[in-house]
């Protein structure tokens, strides 16, 4: 037992204490919005850091088809902004389902809606 | 042989928040907070460090006992869903017109296993078994007076919390329930053992009987609200809230016994960032058996899955890859 315990230190030393899970903070278009115009890019703001390679999102109109959009990816010199072009979309209701891995490896999920309603 | 009277001075002492672990967990995009009067569903990495406690106790008329206590818990994953937990806590009460007996309560150590998630209807099932060792805390008239048991004893439990983000009812959707159903097996059953030849009143072994308890807790989380329904703008500050309404129960399961039903309620609020919780409840006695007046809980709350990823807040077994 004696043998393990500078082991124990040094693994408590080394550990990371700046890093969590990655909530969602805010949206662009915001949660459960009515938008007088169709938005052009999305934006998912994170309590943490996250890694893009390993987080998705994905938006579906009201018919449940998949609305065709690219990679996201971070902001320049914000990691915790999840960011994505989005293409021409018509009214009515998108639901939109996120899942997102922190810089830690920590993961989340989550789903809204927003509505376009000229 | 403590008789009836004695024993039954420490009312709600069995209704004491310290013995398990109060972890958080996710179950699809729901988080169930760590609630304080019982256990939530969630196998995790964390520490509850401390959690206080005052409630008066029970009185026949005159000044009512008061009860403190501090405890802490503390939580460790051996795999992804199974862990284990230790805790302990101290205990003081105040009686009038006599002096404070105060001491620590029992050991209690906890396995517990995450049997099931379903991300999309939010739901998780946990089982876990308990034990208490006794003469681990305060012993003799002072660990009688605190409601120390004299025995040993191992307790099966069941741990679930079922999100509502799947009902059509938006304003409802960030509401959780959560909830927990054990039973105690006593080493040393209760028992009588005769009675006091002038006052006729019965007299025990040191034996404890077999309880059932369990609890529930309705949960409505802002932060759901604001990422899963709708933003309504609100200051961050006020997106880390969930209101919360806690009942947790105990009855005696066999007989004879020396407890009663007891109920308490607790109704307060949880502020939960990124690596920590607080908590804050007002404890409602449900009846008279369970306390005389309110009284209050408040918990500090450490992850250490987010606070130390690489060592303490991944499981054992990762350790060695």
């Amino acid at each position: 037992m004696i043998r393990s315990i500078p082991w124990l230190v040094a693994m408590l030393l080394a550990a990371s204490p700046a890093f969590a899970h990655a909530f969602l903070e805010r949206a662009d278009p915001p949660v459960g919005s009515d938008l007088p115009t169709a938005p052009q890019t999305m934006t998912l703001r994170f309590t943490e850091g996250i890694e893009p390679r390993f987080s998705t999102i994905e938006i579906r109109d009201a018919n449940g088809a998949v609305v065709a959009i690219g990679k996201p990816h971070t902001a320049p010199g914000n990691d915790r902004e999840l960011r994505v072009a989005l293409p021409e979309l018509h009214k009515g209701r998108y639901t939109v389902t996120w899942h997102a891995t922190s810089v830690d490896t920590h993961k989340t999920e989550g789903s809204f809606q927003f509505n376009i309603a000229p | 042989m403590p008789s009836r009277k004695s024993l039954a001075a420490l009312a709600a002492a069995s209704l004491l928040p310290a013995p398990d672990a109060w972890a958080h967990g996710f179950a699809g995009p729901h988080m169930f907070i760590s609630t304080l009067l019982i256990d939530d569903p969630n196998v995790a990495d964390e520490a509850s460090l401390p959690t206080f406690f005052y409630l008066p106790q029970p009185t026949d008329g005159g000044a009512a006992p008061k009860l403190y206590n501090a405890s802490f818990e503390f939580d460790k994953r051996i795999t992804e869903n199974f862990g284990f937990s230790i805790a302990d806590g101290y205990s003081w009460l105040r009686t009038p017109g006599t002096s404070t007996a105060s001491g620590w309560q029992n050991v209690e150590a906890t396995l517990k296993y995450k049997a099931y998630v379903n991300p999309v209807h939010e739901f998780m099932f946990s089982v876990g078994v308990s034990r208490e060792f006794a003469r681990t805390g305060a012993t003799g008239a002072n660990g009688a007076t605190l409601d120390n048991d004299d025995s040993s004893s191992t307790t099966p439990t069941i741990y679930w919390g079922k999100g509502f983000g799947d009902i059509p009812v938006p304003a409802l959707r960030p509401l959780a329930l959560t909830g927990t159903l054990s039973y105690t097996i006593a080493d040393k059953k209760l028992k009588i053992v005769g009675s006091d030849p002038d006052s006729g009143e019965l007299l025990f072994n040191n034996g404890i009987a077999n309880t059932w308890s369990g609890g529930l807790s309705l949960q409505y989380s802002f932060r759901y609200l604001q990422t899963q329904v709708k933003d309504y703008g609100w200051p961050e500050f006020v997106n880390r809230l969930t209101p919360v309404v806690e009942v947790s129960w105990s009855s005696p399961a066999s007989r004879p016994n020396l407890d009663s039903t007891q109920y308490l309620v607790g109704i307060g609020v949880n502020y939960t960032a990124e690596s920590y919780a607080v908590g804050v409840e007002a404890l409602i006695p449900g009846n008279k058996q369970t306390g005389s007046h309110a009284g209050v809980i408040a918990q500090f709350h450490l992850y250490f899955d987010d606070l130390f990823p690489n060592s303490l807040g991944k499981p054992i077994v990762g350790w060695f890859q």
